[in-house]
């Protein structure tokens, strides 16, 4: 018993990572149609840049978190910005594909070379004793990642359902061409929503780092993956189906940990991915984007 | 074609100058370098015939290049095959997983199939790394060379092997793109639901053309085993999937040359920066987006261009067609007895809450036009939908000529001699007239693969007698004079006569036109009356879905009246016309006097 509320706890706040890149996933393909190969890296960088700032340059951490935030949606800005030159030239889905996987790969290796291969160590953002909850015990940081991870998804929702420019973000997911007859500034909620994807990447950024205790150029990938996981489990463009998708893959993957084969566990990943697109390409929760997405548009 | 010999000519001598490399006076190191990019024209050239032909995005095809290397140096290596048996193991293996990828394009499509096939890559690589069978992450050393009676190939020869089994390649290939198959990739790329309704199956075409492409990249992957000597996880990484796009995109798809391009400029930039490992990915992806931009303004030629000749379709040479006799398209079979060809009985589909059709019946008779009408909404086009196999049905039952049919599919009804046409335009878009009717005559196709990848002399003729087929179909429309022209620039009323011309270059029993003289002039109406009366004449049955009424009651044998999902009426036109039930669904309730 004791055992399983121990893991369920190390798998939510694991699962809460994974929930947090998946709703920046989300949010970018609702208003784009396009998956953002880069998320994962973007939440790289920004463990990179938290970490630098506050352990290296001895800044408060705050204020790292926030500049790291900053920097970060600034870098989904410009990569917004190529995306829509490259798609407003041609509707084939290869072109953003490449556009997004070459923007990953530029900013993997400019992040090893401005902070180096190594893996850095991630210290506590919270420091002190573990918290004992029933008979587990976990980190102050793993319950940071879970309640941070709420809200802000919390928060989001509301802007979507609350706020004008929420209300937008959702009615350009619905159609992109109704919203711009009713007059609203398609291409700036698409910016819109790729700055608060990269700003959610930062924050997440630094809630990952002492889960995953390093930072390090090479996790975009890895990161990236298991998130666009629980979209695939939750469904694209919802929130809450970011939220249970990111969940259950973290406490799935804790639990499962155990069981495999050492080394077996990122091949299983992958495996899985292709099994669950196979069987449910639109989530539990998502509709059914893929064939709209295909339609009669090819290689154009 | 007109440049037929100078095209053969400028090749033949290429080649020519290609082998004679190694008497240059070359170095051994760049014969070995030569080879090597030999091999990855041709991984590069499968991939092209994945996603430039068919437009499915495959993102890590070389997981296929690997898996045909691992096979051969397996096979080779721990059991003891000979090489050349290894080699085409190594192609076999390629082609299954190929086949094995295009099982999940039954449920995942467009980006969802370039995701799995990244997933694909990255699951490959942990394999292969984690695999002590197959030697880890250290990989697998000491694969043996070619040797043909005991005297082993020298770096030399084995240039001269790869390069034969490249020009073999290429030239199937080549062959391969302008047949039917060819053709088949090219339609389910455009428009898979037309390509469907033509009786192209887009799952086995598909799955044939992932096989063929597997086969190539495995067919690479096995020759560099056996050039390197060794084979290694790398083969199935990330950064090589990279190299591939940058070569597939400064290259360009469209053309023959493209990937050669493409190949020679990764291989060169690769020379270059080999000591820079760090920089080398920020290097290729700069090309990548660099070249995706440069390709807006057109400087090179690429996936992006949308000129005919880029899409791999021969500019059909209408010159050699010979003379276009106006041969009759006559329907399968002659109309014997006035027999019921489509006989739908008790058919029910429900989309969540809507109860779309509810217990229809309609029933067809051979050799008549039989309208079936009923205002907006009222389940014209999804009873067409469910009867195609376009919608699976919820209820009732269908029968073709008499066989029921329990899960229609679009091919198949195709197949069997039903074919539609759709509601809105729904063309090949980017070809020409005459191409787009070329994809009617599929079914009246050699669809056998390794026939349409050799270079037999029948082709030519069958290849001219399908084009005299084709013009003779366009004729009949009043469309010849537009053979070449691009579908796209054609006004909506001619787009429509293409598609009936397509369908009827199906040699439908059944013909089913959704709301065909929307959007029509006046003369272009009477073209379709006059056409639609012809081909009635000619043996074909022709279920009419129309709103225009003079022009339905004006053809027509018989009526079906739809209403809210029922059937309210059926019967002759005159008697139609007068039915009270009808003229309430069109106008309303008449006002009592």
């Amino acid at each position: 018993m004791d055992v399983a509320i121990q893991q369920l706890l190390v798998g939510l706040s694991l699962g809460s990572i994974y929930a947090l890149i998946a709703l920046g996933y989300s949010l970018v393909f609702s208003t784009m149609r396009v998956v953002n190969f880069a998320q994962g890296h973007l939440v790289m960088l920004s463990s990179l840049i938290v970490v630098t700032l506050w352990v290296d340059k001895g800044w408060p951490v705050g204020l790292a978190i926030l500049t790291s935030t900053v920097i970060v949606a600034v870098v989904a800005l410009l990569l917004e910005r190529a995306v829509s030159l490259q798609k407003a030239a041609a509707a084939s889905p290869l072109v953003w594909i490449i556009t997004t996987l070459g923007a990953a790969i530029v900013i993997e290796n400019v992040a090893a070379i401005i902070f180096g291969k190594d893996p850095k160590p991630f210290p506590h953002l919270v420091p002190g004793p573990l918290v004992r909850i029933g008979g587990a015990a976990v980190t102050r940081d793993s319950l940071l990642a879970i309640v941070v991870a709420l809200a802000l998804m919390g928060a989001i929702d509301l802007f979507l359902k609350r706020s004008i420019w929420g209300k937008a973000v959702m009615a350009t997911a619905y159609s992109p061409w109704v919203p711009r007859l009713m007059g609203v500034p398609v291409g700036r909620v698409i910016a819109i929503s790729f700055a608060l994807s990269g700003a959610i990447a930062g924050v997440t950024g630094a809630l990952m780092g002492p889960v995953f205790k390093d930072a390090s150029s090479n996790l975009g990938l890895q990161l990236g993956l298991l998130g666009f996981i629980a979209v695939v489990i939750g469904g694209m463009g919802s929130t809450v189906g970011a939220l249970v998708g990111g969940l259950s893959l973290g406490v799935l993957q804790t639990v499962l940990r155990g069981q495999l084969p050492p080394g077996a566990g990122t091949a299983a990943i992958f495996l899985a991915l292709i099994v669950l697109l196979v069987l449910r390409p639109s989530g539990l929760f998502g509709r059914d984007w893929g064939r709209q997405a295909t339609g009669s548009e090819g290689l154009a | 074609m007109r440049t037929t010999a100078l095209t053969k000519a400028i090749v033949v001598i290429g080649i020519g100058v290609v082998a004679a490399i190694p008497f240059m006076g070359v170095n051994q190191f760049w014969i070995f370098f030569i080879t090597v990019s030999i091999v990855q024209a041709i991984l590069l050239a499968s991939l092209n015939v994945t996603l430039g032909y068919a437009g499915l995005i495959s993102l890590g095809h070389n997981a296929l290049y690997a898996i045909g290397g691992y096979a051969t140096a397996y096979f080779t290596v721990s059991v003891g095959l000979p090489v050349g048996l290894g080699i085409i193991l190594g192609l076999a293996f390629g082609a299954l997983a190929g086949i094995a990828l295009a099982l999940t394009t039954l449920r995942a499509r467009a980006v969802y199939f370039g995701i799995i096939t990244l997933a694909f890559l990255f699951l490959t690589f942990e394999t292969v790394s984690k695999w002590e069978v197959l030697g880890g992450f250290r990989g697998f050393p000491n694969i043996p060379g070619l040797s043909v009676g005991g005297a082993s190939f020298g770096r030399n020869e084995y240039f001269w092997f790869a390069l034969g089994v490249f020009v073999l390649s290429m030239g199937a290939l080549q062959q391969l793109s302008s047949s039917s198959l060819g053709r088949s990739f090219v339609a389910i790329r455009e428009n898979e639901a037309a390509a469907a309704s033509l009786g192209i199956s887009p799952f086995r075409t598909k799955m044939l053309n992932l096989a063929v492409s597997g086969g190539l990249a495995g067919l690479a992957g096995a020759l560099f085993a056996h050039l390197s000597g060794g084979i290694f996880p790398e083969a199935a990484s990330f950064t090589n999937a990279l190299r591939l796009f940058v070569a597939i995109v400064v290259g360009g798809t469209g053309t023959f040359a493209g990937p050669l391009v493409g190949v020679a400029v990764v291989a060169t930039v690769d020379r270059f920066t080999v000591n820079w490992t760090t920089a080398q990915p920020i290097i290729f992806s700069g090309m990548l987006l660099g070249s995706l931009a440069l390709m807006r303004a057109g400087l090179v030629g690429s996936v992006l261009m949308s000129r005919a000749r880029r899409l791999f379709l021969r500019i059909p040479d209408l010159e050699t067609g010979g003379e276009s006799e106006p041969l009759s398209v006559v329907a399968n079979t002659k109309v014997r007895n006035r027999r019921d060809l489509l006989t739908v009985t008790g058919l029910d589909k429900r989309f969540d809450g809507v109860h779309a059709l509810v217990d229809v019946d309609l029933t067809v008779r051979e050799g008549t036009i039989h309208g079936l009408i009923g205002p907006n909404g009222s389940g014209k086009t999804t009873l067409v939908n469910c009867v195609t196999g376009f919608l699976s049905h919820d209820g009732g039952r269908i029968a073709f000529d008499g066989i029921q049919i329990r899960h229609p599919r679009p091919h198949t009804m195709a197949r069997a001699g039903l074919v539609r046409i759709f509601q809105h335009p729904e063309p090949f878009g980017r070809l020409l007239v005459i191409q787009n009717v070329l994809m009617g005559l599929h079914l009246r196709a050699d669809r056998n693969l390794l026939r349409c990848m050799l270079p037999l002399p029948r082709r030519r003729r069958r290849e001219s007698a399908l084009l005299t087929q084709a013009l003779s179909v366009l004729s009949r429309v009043g469309m010849a004079h537009h053979a070449l022209s691009p579908v796209g620039g054609l006004p909506y009323g001619e787009q429509r006569l293409l598609e009936i011309a397509r369908a009827v270059a199906c040699r439908p029993r059944l013909l089913i036109l959704d709301e065909p003289a929307t959007g029509l002039t006046a003369v272009e109406l009477v073209r379709l009356a006059q056409l639609l009366r012809d081909l009635r004449a000619s043996g074909v049955t022709i279920l009419l879905i129309e709103h225009n009424m003079e022009f339905v009651m004006e053809l027509v044998d018989r009526v079906t009246v739809l209403e809210r999902g029922q059937c309210i009426a059926r019967g002759a036109p005159e008697r139609i016309q007068r039915d009270p039930l009808v003229i309430e669904a069109y106008l309303g309730e008449r006002i009592p006097a």
